[in-house]
């Protein structure tokens, strides 16, 4: 028996997952804890939290392994200075400080802050990237495509898979990213590098791809055999503390839109066609990856896969027959990869389950109850089935329900135990949940959730993996009911729920169904703008009470806002993203 | 004012007991050295300030976040100026005559990777 | 000066790690940077959270 620990920090999203005989046991980002968005810092309260769950000390590990290779990704970004000398002091001084500070440290500051006696290892990140699909996917031979912004050197990874060992092929190396392109395109359209780019993408069917020839002519060119190369003179993360710079801005004609300005037609059409673009690139490189390892089974993964809309593009345009890509498949899954990488070197077999998305922090009855009790506010327990009932009413009368149940999701996605689900059949509804909840963006899209039985009624089944949001899908012609969760070009990132999968919310979904005859809800985080997805009772109630949602629900607890109205609390307020 | 104060409290914080009575330690030295070189007054003024800090720490903390605040400036610019040195001094010359272009293309992987290296 | 942050055995286990590095990878133009750097380092960590650092900048 092995007890492996999986950590990643000092990026973005730090993470930790613990793996015990082979299983994931726990894993959780530090964002939750600290309640700071993406938080960077050593995750100390994840680690903590996956050590109290699976029941150990950290005296108990066997093996404490970090999410990338420290020494090759400074040596990296040395090389870079070093080329671009004497240009880029800023980035110098600033890489510099957070090297002596902390990001050499990690294993002393692991074992200051954890009494440890065993093997402190290094995983590679895109290894981390490719362990977290590979292994929780059920594929015996695969061949695996990470695409992200950077890890140590590489951007973008072919690799193949073979009877629970992970063989890389080949690689391209910074800076000719595919992620580090659509990031600048990102801050070119006025959003936050890192954070953003999930908008962007949801601003993309508000535009028309007019400038994807311009980008292909002067800002990225594509080879045949998949690489790509960017027009680096149009760049400025090589030099600057910024993605882009002047000639960037000259080569699109336009200068790059300013944070809090209008949103114009004209980046929308930027939107759309850096999104045609990537997705163009990302085919290009999985064909070739198709060619070099004669897969028909595809592991995805990297910060690019979290883009549903190409995701779905995946089956129709590349060899390959199945997909796999896993819900964390950005940075905040590395600590599990890196885990499962660790105890597949010792294993003799890893399972990590394919739908296991449930693995984060779980609060029992006792610890809501208090929670209530003390910030006093009135609720009411209910049986299972009244619960059923009242919620359903509620959501059909167009109440905004927050549904806080059993252990958090691990990931960015909320997938029915930490979600904001509202009724889709109100057409204001998107604009309700976007204006008064989540305090964002009116163009934001929402996702629907499906009962599976009546996916096909609602939704064209594409042959993609619906049950985690990673893909959308159209909605089918002539399906009218439910307008708050199609998007503009009449596409939805649609979750299609099995009872297996989570139980609960599936009963809610069916009585919600037998009262309104529509067996779809509306689905998002819960949580409001610029903070992360809620994580304690507290966190939860704290949030109901200061955003206009209606209905609280947490376990058989109800609390409704009109019985609350007089509640203090204290008002919190976030960093916008 | 509120930046000035939260960095106050951080650095009362920062150090543990021990380090905070090695902190202790040597300001008696000073003292002493003030004794020796015939400072009496202020000397006996600091040591016994600073003996009766050892037993009752919130005297060392206060001292050590008041001194830590004034010299933070002051080591905020010096390594400013370390940091440009290094870049002007010895990366730019050793940048210049290195390789400038940076290639594109696929690259072989390294097929071996091992957990126990900090690199690769 | 055991007391002090850089002096812990785990960086300097590190730092002889991170020479093994470049004598096995052969990134010699790297020596002289990372000498600099070491030593700037010591500045810097000893800077912020041990005993000895407001003396240390007084000096200045």
């Amino acid at each position: 028996m092995a007890v492996v620990l999986g950590i990643s920090a000092y990026f973005h999203d730090s993470s930790a997952c613990i793996v015990v005989d082979g299983e994931v046991v726990a894993a959780v980002c530090e964002e939750r804890f600290t309640r700071k968005k993406h938080d960077a810092s050593f995750p100390e309260n994840a680690i903590q939290f996956c050590l109290e769950t699976a029941g150990l000390n950290s005296a108990d590990l066997d093996v404490v392994v970090f999410h990338e290779k420290p020494f090759t990704k400074f040596e990296r970004i040395l090389d870079t200075l070093l080329k671009k000398a004497p240009g880029g002091f800023r980035p110098f001084a600033r890489a510099l400080d957070g090297w002596i500070r902390e990001k050499f440290w990690i294993e002393d500051t692991f074992r200051r802050a954890f009494p440890f006696e065993g093997k402190f290892q290094y995983c590679q990140h895109h290894l981390s990237h490719a362990s977290a699909a590979a292994y929780s996917s059920e594929f015996a031979l695969a061949a695996y495509v990470i695409i992200d912004g950077v890890g140590e050197k590489a951007c973008t990874s072919i690799g193949r898979f073979e009877e629970g060992k992970l063989i890389p092929e080949v690689e391209q190396r910074f800076p000719h990213s595919i992620g580090l392109l659509y990031s600048a395109f990102t801050q070119y359209c006025g959003f936050m590098v890192n954070s953003g780019e999930y908008k962007l993408m949801g601003l993309a069917p508000y535009g028309k791809p007019l400038y994807t020839e311009l980008i292909s002519e002067k800002i990225v060119e594509q080879f045949d055999d998949g690489s790509i190369k960017l027009d680096l003179t149009r760049f400025g993360f090589l030099d600057d503390l910024k993605m882009i710079n002047r000639k960037f801005e000259e080569a699109m004609g336009r200068p790059a839109r300013k944070e809090h300005e209008e949103m114009s037609q004209f980046y929308k059409d930027v939107a759309a066609s850096i999104q045609k673009v990537t997705e163009d690139l990302v085919i290009g490189v999985l064909t070739a990856a198709h060619q070099r390892t004669g897969n028909t089974k595809l592991v995805y993964g990297g910060g690019v896969a979290l883009n549903c809309v190409i995701n779905a593009e995946i089956l129709k345009n590349t060899p390959f027959e199945e997909v796999y890509i896993h819900a964390a498949s950005g940075d905040s899954g590395c600590a599990y990869g890196a885990a499962l990488w660790a105890a597949g070197i010792i294993e003799e077999k890893v399972k990590a389950k394919p739908e296991q998305e449930f693995i984060g922090a779980e609060f029992g009855r006792e610890t809501i109850l208090s929670a209530l009790e003390d910030l006093k506010v009135s609720y009411r327990e209910l049986s299972e089935s009244e619960l059923k009932d009242e919620v359903s009413d509620a959501l059909q009368t167009g109440n905004v329900v927050g549904w806080y149940q059993g252990r958090m999701e691990f990931g960015p996605r909320a997938l029915g135990n930490r979600s904001i689900l509202g009724n889709p059949t109100i057409a204001d509804m998107k604009r309700t949940l976007n204006l008064k909840i989540k305090k964002r963006e009116g163009f934001r899209p929402f996702a629907p959730i499906v009962l599976d039985t009546h996916f096909d009624a609602y939704f064209e089944d594409e042959g993609n993996d619906y049950a985690r949001m990673l893909n959308v899908t159209r909605v089918k012609k002539g399906v009218t009911t439910i307008p708050a969760c199609v998007h503009e070009d009449g596409s939805a990132r649609v979750q299609k729920l099995s009872r297996t999968f989570n139980p609960k919310i599936y009963g809610l979904m069916e009585r919600f169904h037998e009262k309104s005859g529509v067996p779809v809800l509306i689905n998002t985080s819960f949580n409001e703008r610029g903070e992360p997805m809620v994580n304690t009772p507290e966190d939860a109630i704290h949030c109901f009470l200061n955003t206009e949602m209606d209905v609280l629900v947490m376990d058989n607890f109800v609390v409704h806002k009109k019985e609350n109205l007089e509640v203090k609390f204290e008002a919190k307020t976030y960093a916008m993203d | 004012m509120q930046w000035i104060s939260a960095k106050y409290f951080r650095f009362y914080r920062i150090l543990t007991p021990s380090k905070m009575r090695v902190f202790g330690a040597i300001f008696i030295a000073l003292a002493l050295l003030l004794v020796w070189r015939e400072l009496l007054v202020a000397g006996i003024v600091i040591g016994s300030v600073q003996l009766v800090g050892m037993v009752f720490l919130p005297i060392l903390r206060t001292e050590y976040a008041v001194m830590s605040l004034v010299t933070y400036p002051i080591g905020k610019i010096v390594g400013f100026v370390a940091m440009g040195l290094i870049y002007f001094l010895v990366i730019t010359p050793i940048g210049l005559i290195k390789k400038r272009t940076f290639d594109h293309g696929w690259v072989e992987s390294t097929k071996e990777i091992s957990p126990d290296k900090m690199h690769e | 000066m055991n007391n002090c942050t850089f002096a812990s055995m785990g960086k300097w286990k590190v730092l002889r790690s991170f020479f093994r590095f470049l004598y096995e990878k052969k990134i010699y133009w790297m020596y002289p940077i990372i000498i600099v750097i070491v030593l700037i380092g010591i500045l810097v960590l000893l800077g912020e959270g041990s005993a000895v650092s407001p003396f240390i900048y007084s000096i200045f």
